[in-house]
């Protein structure tokens, strides 16, 4: 039982692997995409940490399916016509393994982590069955889509068929005395010297594959049940820790035609499994599976998405029959823009955007100038033609909004530019408001967990009972923005030659995001600011990589058009840093204009030349349309 | 980590007296850059030829000449320049001077070993016991180094994971989420860093309480955002000059964390609390240590000598009698 004494801090607390099935449906917000997943059809689900992919597997399996109640349950029961099969993977278990197997000759290696991985899965193929027959919710909703009637003595011959195959101790004749022999194994070969001779069961293990382990189980349950129409989905989280041999072996059954399984795999958008599926003659998008992106384009479906997540973050406190909006009030701009929701009036002359292009103008000389060269009058705003209200004036306003929150007037002459206000952190106006919290969070659910239930236990300790204050809120943010950028510090830069300077993932983000700072918050006003980068041909090798782990992790996020599918290489593809860190580097929480990568590090950072060789000159911007503050 | 789980030394806290009045069949040290390398120096009796500095490939500036000389000039056998690979191999030759014939008497100087070394020095040591006869004390001598700020331009890690492949942990029961158990140090964010790496489901942190007053309020500083998430209960102050007690209180916390859990032990601050994880470790068969280093990358500055020493025992009785 968890409380919160014993919650785990930052995002862990919101990490589905961390709790088992029946609290996995507890906390479960479907979104689109899960009723995607759910096809009977094999799935890549696509996406970096935190954005839900093993909630999503977690889901399906048949305990937490019994688990979830409500329509929205009952729907996925009438749906899933399949039973999964739930194999996680961790970092730790991945350095473990590598670690034990260390000592051995590079083939040994290779099939040591291979029959690790395959006892790994067999285990977890024992723990669906457990779920299937003994191992039910406290609440059951499941119906025979979750549950099979397995009497005792069917379960032992299972069990005695199964192990005899295996060639497996077995001192009790049952699933879990099976799954306890299997555990039991895996214990034994932690111990150095059985790795020279590895035990009957582990010997058998090295030359076999997933789908030998997956026909042998599915086989004898069929011989013991007679459920010949049994079909399973064997979902594999984190694939990219799996060995290298059995994402090949993975990959290549997404073209299987064993009607008795399907595959759901969850990995990251790039790494070197991209390539093995990249491969002529493998699976592809559309006609072998579907793939699905975890990130949400579409701000609207986020919206609702967060909506969802926030009420059940809510719910069993004095906060459940609130709206997150009358907790945290809306985003100042956002706020600004609905206040009069239609027309000129929008900019009359009290608004709070009318006030922002004053206090500019009069500040910021080169705002002036900007407004005169295109006509435009701050003193008539509202009486502005549409033409130039749409071309001029919307497309501004949030970039005008935000730097007005940032600038003071010059004290010299007015013909300075503007100074930077002394801040204490990031100016509360613009990072807070439910809109705000929306989109820095990306509608990633274990980052919106993290600070929700941050927001909504403070609220709830707040003896007012009023909404949370913007800076309440803003110190929220910022600080997920801080444990954010303390992972990203801690992760390992590549090996670079004696005296190559090396680029870490942390010096690449802020390059980035000072040039991006400068673009908005520089000493000229622009109305259209580069806040997005495209990976050139003259980005060298190494920061195409970094460009590829700070994908992985989420802390950038394609925001080009092209279909979404596994990255091979990021060149031509276009990016933003992702609006969690826009706190930190006092960014707006947009995309803006793109700008070639190379040229943008060349600045930041000097001669690229010296970390690798570049091809081409860096190229001119990309344009791309222009938006709201808190708009895709 | 191979050592079996019967193989466990009486461990005792010991102070000046305890060494000042002992010999040593052996007795290894650091060759570092750092002065307070050669702090027990000039305190430790051992026999001729049986005193051994090893060297780094990395870092011959600052005080690394000066102790250079000091060593030399105590006739203490010098091994430079050692790259890590080399540095297991020569440590294992020196332990092999250790004979089985009689209770034998070893020191460690632990003050400027990296983790990665003094996780081999610990691993080779529980390798040693397990196989004697004869009774085997280590003593372990630990100089705490003056306060001085942190630097604030860190270079970025080249290395997280197991602080030696001995210490890679293995899970004992079915897949499970892991814990962790941190030292809390002076780097900023760090530790919170590696908790997100490892994405552990349950976190403990360990803050030192030392006798040079100034590190305190430096840590609490650089963990705030960590502090202000762990509930208050898994936070535990140790005193960095009672390395006995803070090995009982760790390997509390471990047996507690390892029914659920494949628990990472990740020590940041002073290296006598990374000795205290390695040897919990060692004791256990499935408790993981990891490090986060910036190799050879970070700058190389002078910690000086605070005047207070730790110091602890190990008594191993004899594993094959």
């Amino acid at each position: 039982m968890r409380n919160e004494a014993s919650i785990s801090p930052f995002f862990g607390a919101y990490n589905a692997r961390h709790i088992n099935a029946e609290e996995v449906a507890h906390q479960f917000v479907p979104s689109s995409k899960f009723w995607e997943l759910i096809a009977l059809r094999n799935t890549l689900l696509i996406g970096p940490r935190g954005s839900g992919k093993t909630h999503l597997l977690k889901m399906l399996q048949p305990k937490a399916l019994a688990a979830w109640k409500g329509d929205e349950g009952e729907t996925a029961r009438s749906k899933v016509d399949y039973w999964s099969v739930f194999t996680p993977a961790d970092i730790n278990w991945k350095t473990q393994v590598e670690n034990r197997a260390q000592g051995l000759s590079s083939e040994d290696q290779i099939q040591f982590s291979n029959a690790v991985f395959l006892s790994h899965f067999r285990e977890a193929y024992i723990a669906c069955l457990i779920q299937l027959t003994r191992d039910r919710p406290s609440v059951d909703f499941g119906g025979k889509s979750t549950r099979v009637e397995l009497p005792r003595e069917k379960e032992v011959a299972l069990c005695v068929a199964l192990a005899e195959t295996w060639r497996l101790p077995l001192r009790v004749p049952s699933l879990d005395g099976l799954k306890l022999a299997l555990v039991e194994e895996l214990v034994r070969v932690g111990v150095p010297k059985t790795l020279t001779s590895l035990s009957p069961y582990m010997s058998r293990l090295t030359s076999m594959t997933v789908m030998d382990v997956a026909r042998e189980v599915s086989e004898n349950f069929v011989n013991i049940t007679g459920l010949y129409g049994a079909r399973w989905a064997l979902c594999f989280d984190e694939l990219e820790i799996a060995p290298i041999s059995i994402q090949k072996n993975l990959f290549s059954y997404l073209r299987s035609t064993d009607q008795r399984f399907v595959f759901k795999l969850a990995i990251s958008p790039s790494n070197d499994a991209s390539a093995l599926l990249n491969q002529v003659g493998n699976a592809s998008s559309g006609n072998d599976f579907d793939a699905i992106p975890l990130w949400f384009v579409d701000q609207g479906e986020r919206e609702i998405f967060c909506s969802r997540l926030w009420e059940k973050h809510a719910a069993d406190t004095h906060a459940a029959t609130l709206s997150p909006i009358v907790l945290l009030q809306r985003s100042r701009f956002q706020f600004a823009n609905e206040e009069i929701s239609h027309g000129r009036r929008r900019y009359q002359e009290t608004s709070p955007w009318v006030k922002d292009f004053q206090y500019l103008e009069r500040i910021d000389r080169s705002f002036a100038e900007f407004l005169k060269r295109r006509d435009v009058s701050t003193a008539a705003l509202s009486t502005a033609s549409r033409e130039k209200m749409n071309a001029v004036v919307r497309k501004v306003a949030p970039l005008v909004g935000f730097r007005a929150t940032y600038f003071t007037s010059p004290k010299s002459s007015v013909a300075s530019p503007p100074v930077r206000r002394k801040l204490k952190g990031p100016p509360p106006e613009v990072f807070s408001g439910w809109d705000a919290v929306c989109t820095a969070t990306e509608g990633n659910p274990r980052w919106f967990g993290g600070i929700a239930s941050r927001l909504i236990l403070k609220w709830t300790q707040s003896p007012s009972g009023r909404a949370l204050t913007r800076e309440q809120q803003t110190h929220e943010l910022q600080a997920a923005a801080r444990k954010f950028l303390a992972w990203i510090n801690a992760i390992p830069i590549e090996n670079a030659q004696r005296g190559t300077p090396s680029l870490s993932l942390h010096d690449f983000i802020s390059a980035l995001a000072r040039y991006f700072e400068q673009e908005i918050l520089g000493p000229v006003f622009k109305a259209d600011p580069v806040l997005s980068f495209t990976v050139d041909e003259g980005t060298p090798e190494s920061i195409r990589r970094l460009v590829i782990t700070a994908l992985n992790i989420g802390a950038i996020v394609i925001v080009d058009d092209d279909v979404v599918n596994f990255m091979t290489s990021p060149v031509g593809r276009t990016f933003r840093l992702v609006h969690l860190l826009a706190p930190v580097f006092n960014l707006p929480m947009r995309k803006g204009k793109a700008r070639n990568l190379s040229g943008i590090l060349s600045k930041q950072l000097g001669n690229l030349d010296s970390r690798a060789p570049t091809s081409k000159r860096p190229g001119e911007p990309v344009d791309h349309n222009q938006m709201g503050l808190f708009n895709e | 980590m191979n050592s079996p789980k019967n193989c466990r030394p009486i461990i005792s806290t010991i102070a000046p007296g305890d060494w000042f009045g002992s010999h040593y069949d052996l007795a290894i040290f650091a060759l570092g850059f750092e002065s307070r390398a050669t702090s027990f120096i000039e305190d430790i009796a051992c026999s001729k030829d049986r005193s051994f500095a090893f060297g780094f490939n990395h870092g011959h500036d600052k005080s690394y000449g000066t102790n250079l000389d000091r060593f030399r000039d105590a006739g203490v056998l010098i091994r430079q320049s050692l790259p890590d690979e080399s540095f297991e191999r020569e440590l294992r030759g020196a332990l092999q001077l250790v004979s089985d014939e009689a209770c034998q008497n070893l020191f460690v100087d632990i003050s400027c070993f990296t983790r990665f070394r003094l996780a081999a020095i610990v691993n080779e040591i529980f390798s040693i016991a397990q196989n004697r006869v004869n009774s085997l004390i280590v003593d372990f001598g630990y100089a705490l180094a003056n306060f001085e700020k942190p630097s604030t331009r860190r270079p970025p890690n080249t290395t997280v994971g197991p602080a030696h492949p001995a210490f890679a942990g293995w899970s004992q029961g079915s897949y499970s989420s892991t814990a962790t158990v941190l030292g809390l140090g002076y780097e900023q964010d760090q530790a919170m860093g590696v908790v997100e790496y490892l994405q552990a489901g349950e976190v403990w942190a360990f803050a030192p309480n030392s006798p040079v007053q100034e590190y305190k309020p430096e840590v609490d500083n650089a963990n705030a955002l960590l502090l202000s998430e762990i509930a208050p209960n898994h936070v535990i102050e140790y005193n960095v000059c009672a390395p006995a007690s803070v090995i009982a209180t760790l390997e509390s916390v471990v047996r507690g964390l390892s029914v659920e859990h494949s628990v990472v032990l990740v020590p940041f601050g002073p290296k006598i609390f990374v000795l205290c994880t390695l040897i919990v470790a060692a004791m256990r068969q499935d408790v993981a240590v990891w490090r986060a280093s910036q190799g050879s990358r970070i700058e190389p500055h002078d910690r000086v000598w605070s005047g207070v020493r730790v110091g602890m025992r190990l008594t191993f009785q004899g594993c094959q009698s």
